[in-house]
């Protein structure tokens, strides 16, 4: 109920595919219009366009195959506090990749267990 | 010594407030009959007072309202906050099918400026 999901099958190996999702300047063409992410679990996440700014925190990180991040709008009124992971996997044939986002609004209750939005803002040097 | 819940809060309040069967279970039978917290405890497995609790919760996320009725207090359900929510799921949908529409084309451009080297 509190999931979006979207699949895309797209041409080339994972090798080739995560450029796509884990280089700020490739996630710029198409994620948000300015995208900050270093690839290490822990580090900020700013991205800025359309929805206003949001930062967040990489949680896991698998080279070439999984990463995960939550995403918390630096206004509230600008949406709620989502986790976001993206996977990619090899297509049978070895020559297609299937990318699988998943959204998840991170109810209350999870985030009793991390920091607060101000230590999230504090974090992205906001 | 929280600002007035916005719209967003209140949506993590609502999917909160639902991700307990126990609640889920009350909300449901609220939605066809408003009841006191003893008429609901008579028909559930738990006690007066953790049926108060859960519906404290409910109450907190706008998922019900009470009434005082004379001595008795009246709990009904209010369904509203659940078109937030989904409000939320379509406005998230709409935004990532936005956005792999554009990693499509950024990433066929990509391949297509690789095999030119």
């Amino acid at each position: 109920m509190s999931t979006v999901e979207v699949v895309e099958t797209l041409d080339g190996s994972p090798a080739e595919v995560w450029p796509m999702v884990s280089e700020p300047e490739l996630l710029q063409e198409w994620l948000d219009d300015e995208v900050e992410l270093t690839l290490e679990v822990g580090a900020p996440v700013r991205t800025r366009g359309e929805h206003g700014v949001r930062v967040g925190v990489v949680d896991e990180v698998e080279f070439g195959r999984r990463l995960a991040f939550t995403w918390v709008p630096a206004a509230p009124d600008e949406g709620p506090v989502t986790t976001v992971e993206v996977e990619l996997e090899a297509g049978d044939d070895g020559e297609h990749t299937v990318l699988r986002i998943t959204e998840r609004l991170v109810d209350t209750s999870v985030l009793l267990g991390l920091p607060a939005r101000g230590d999230f803002l504090a974090l992205a040097g906001r | 010594m929280h600002a007035p819940a916005g719209g967003d809060q209140r949506l993590d309040a609502v999917f909160s407030a639902l991700g307990d069967s126990t609640r889920r279970g009350l909300f449901e039978t609220l939605s066809s009959s408003p009841s006191t917290a003893s008429e609901l405890a008579r028909a559930a497995p738990i006690t007066r007072q953790a049926i108060t609790k859960h519906l404290g919760v409910l109450e907190a996320a706008a998922l019900v309202t009470s009434e005082r009725d004379g001595r008795r207090v009246v709990y009904r359900a209010t369904p509203e906050p659940l078109d937030d929510a989904s409000a939320w799921m379509a406005g998230a949908q709409t935004a990532w099918d936005a956005r792999i529409e554009r990693l499509r084309r950024a990433h066929a451009r990509r391949r297509d400026s690789n095999a030119g080297q």
